[in-house]
């Protein structure tokens, strides 16, 4: 079992001197990766902007997003992290969330709680076949097109995603899609209470 | 729980792929901060260790338990990222393989 630190910059890392400082520490000092999390409206600047300016910053450090999915386009996020892992250079990590439920984050995001696993259901396959390089059509709640191929696609491939999150959607989302988890509740025996 | 629902769902997660975030504090936290963790989340307080040995010690009972991929993240913004990462990498730095 690998394991591997990285450093989450919270509101932390909003200007350029201290996001620089940060993405140089984690370099010189032997951590994995830097991880900027996506809060509507908390004081912390955007995930994608942030990251594709600490990937121009350092040819080294592993780049990490916790994104939202539920109100976002499909196609459009599809375009953005397969664009960043381009200009990266495959040094992407993605952890999708559902998002947090307190207002008024809530109203931002624009998708009730309960309907949100239900929409990462729906377009985590969307995103892996887009990824993929397939020529993908839909039509539902997670939107409707057709004959989208994406390109440049992902350095990676498979571009792997992880599911976050705290709600039981999270953790039924993360089984239910053969990938990782990263939750974040602190309670490691419950977990395995949880689990066993 | 992960593993519960991936067996209902007829899938296997690899134990590589258990990670946490654990948000930190460098000493007790002040009231505005509390404050606003709070309204967030209404037990962020609980699960916040407070001192780089109460962090190591949880990130010890996590990995006992198969995760393996951390994101730490400092709850109160430092002043000097290079020195808090410094402070950071002698406790807990070790914890990588």
């Amino acid at each position: 079992m690998k394991i591997r630190i990285g450093i989450g910059a919270a509101g932390a890392a909003s200007t350029p001197q201290a996001l620089a400082e940060l993405v140089s520490a984690i370099d010189d000092l032997g951590f994995d990766s830097l991880w900027l999390s996506e809060v509507l409206t908390g004081p912390v600047i955007d995930p994608l902007v942030g990251l594709a300016w600490a990937a121009a910053a350092n040819p080294r450090v592993k780049l990490g997003t916790t994104a939202l999915l539920p109100g976002r386009n499909v196609v459009r996020l599809a375009k953005q992290l397969a664009s960043l892992d381009v200009l990266c250079n495959g040094r992407l990590l993605v952890t999708l969330v559902p998002g947090l439920t307190y207002s008024p984050e809530r109203e931002a995001i624009g998708v009730d709680p309960k309907r949100r696993g239900a929409v990462i259901d729906e377009a985590l396959p969307l995103l892996r076949r887009l990824w993929a390089g397939e020529t993908v059509g839909h039509d539902g709640p997670a939107g409707s097109f057709r004959d989208v191929k994406l390109s440049p696609l992902p350095v990676q491939q498979p571009l792997e995603v992880w599911l976050g999150g705290t709600a039981p959607a999270a953790s039924s989302a993360v089984a239910g899609c053969r990938t990782g988890g990263c939750p974040r509740c602190a309670r490691p025996k419950r977990r395995r209470l949880d689990a066993s | 729980m992960i593993e519960e629902a991936a067996a209902k769902a007829g899938r296997s997660i690899s134990s590589e792929h258990f990670g946490v975030s654990i948000g930190y504090a460098r000493a007790p936290i002040d009231p505005a901060t509390t404050r606003a963790m709070t309204a967030r989340r209404p037990r962020a307080l609980e699960l916040t260790p407070v001192g780089l040995p109460a962090l190591r010690t949880l990130m010890e009972r996590f990995i006992a338990v198969g995760f393996s991929k951390f994101v730490v993240r400092p709850v109160v913004a430092p002043a000097s990222w290079r020195a808090e990462l410094e402070a950071l990498s002698a406790a807990v730095g070790d914890l990588q393989t």
